[in-house]
């Protein structure tokens, strides 16, 4: 068999194409995080199924990645220290509520 | 033969451009989720009791969760000694949300959370005024039941959510008040001195238990003595008092 002119010029445009897209999609799968992992996580990630450096499901956590995280210096609002002793002064003193 | 070649190859370029297309939105994606929002008024999961940071320093109350907004200073302590603690509920951003214990009922304002330090809050009082009964929960689950006495048809008890400013120990073990007493947040509608007061609303033993159980008292709340003695010896500053 032998190919037009034409038809070997539109093959090798097609070859070229999909050799570049093999060679580009591993840059792109790294750089894109997968659902879960839209947040950039800097430790003691789990889950998600992003690519990269991030942990899938079922990864095996990495021992040596910040093995004592240390607390938040400047906590938010919602995330309240719960095991605290309850607050409990009891006051003498002559009430004067209204009875 | 060339024919199908050329379906071929349409097909594969078609492929392609559909990648690209897929690719595309997610890229985007990580980049329209990195912009900031704005804050919101969030309910807090759990109650929080509220104090300053620095033991001995006034709250300051803004009016608005805004550094520019009007404030308004608590003293550290309470008339009758107790530490100044609010109770928080919700939350803007890097501000809480506080019931104050001044009148009108049902007051509140805005702390900044780095001038205060907060501590979560398990209990519940409930006070169903037409039951005449009292109901303390911990984590959801009931503790005790009492019935109580409450205000009279010309000094009802306030309704509303409040919360808990003073554990006393009232001296007297056989006073009006009863051994133990609790200061709320709540103030009468009809008085604004009594005794010496402001017209404060109170928890509190009693010296006639037969009132226990009808409407009768000038707008506090009167629990039998041992029940008093549980709940001021189990229940935390700032615990929210819910009456209605």
């Amino acid at each position: 068999m032998r190919l037009s002119p034409r038809l070997t010029r539109t093959l090798a445009i097609a070859a070229f194409a999909v050799t570049g897209s093999i060679a580009v999609a591993p840059a792109v799968s790294a750089a894109v995080p997968g659902p879960g992992d839209l947040t950039p996580c800097t430790h003691d990630c789990h889950g998600g199924g992003g690519g990269g450096d991030h942990e899938g499901p079922g990864d095996f956590k990495n021992p040596e990645a910040d093995p004592n995280p240390q607390p938040d210096p400047n906590p938010k609002p919602d995330d309240p220290t719960v095991d605290q002793p309850v607050d409990h002064p009891v006051v003498v003193a002559q009430p004067t509520f209204t009875g | 033969m060339k024919m199908k070649l050329r379906t071929l190859l349409a097909t594969v370029v078609l492929v392609l451009t559909g990648v690209a297309a897929a690719i595309a939105p997610a890229a985007a994606g990580v980049a329209t989720t990195s912009h900031a929002k704005a804050p919101r008024v969030v309910a807090l999961a759990q109650p929080l009791s509220v104090r300053a940071a620095v033991a001995g320093s006034p709250l300051t109350v803004a009016a608005a969760p805004r550094a520019s907004s009007p404030t308004t200073s608590f003293a550290p302590t309470t008339d009758f000694g107790s530490v100044r603690v609010l109770l928080a509920t919700a939350h803007k951003g890097k501000w809480y949300r506080v019931s104050l214990p001044t009148r009108p009922n049902g007051s509140t304002g805005w702390v900044r959370a780095r001038d205060v330090t907060v501590r979560a809050l398990r209990d519940e009082v409930h006070v169903d005024l037409a039951a005449h009964m009292l109901t303390w929960r911990r984590d959801g689950q009931v503790v005790l039941e009492s019935p109580v006495a409450i205000g009279a048809p010309d000094t009802p008890t306030p309704a509303g959510a409040f919360f808990v400013t003073d554990l006393l120990d009232n001296a007297d073990d056989f006073g009006a008040y009863g051994p133990l007493s609790m200061g709320t947040s709540a103030h009468s509608d009809q008085l604004t001195d009594f005794a010496g007061g402001d017209g404060q609303i109170g928890i509190h033993g009693t010296n006639d238990p037969s009132s226990i159980g009808q409407s009768v008292s000038h707008g506090c709340v009167r629990v039998p003595n041992d029940v008093i003695t549980q709940l001021a010896n189990g229940l935390p500053l700032g615990t929210p008092v819910i009456i209605g």
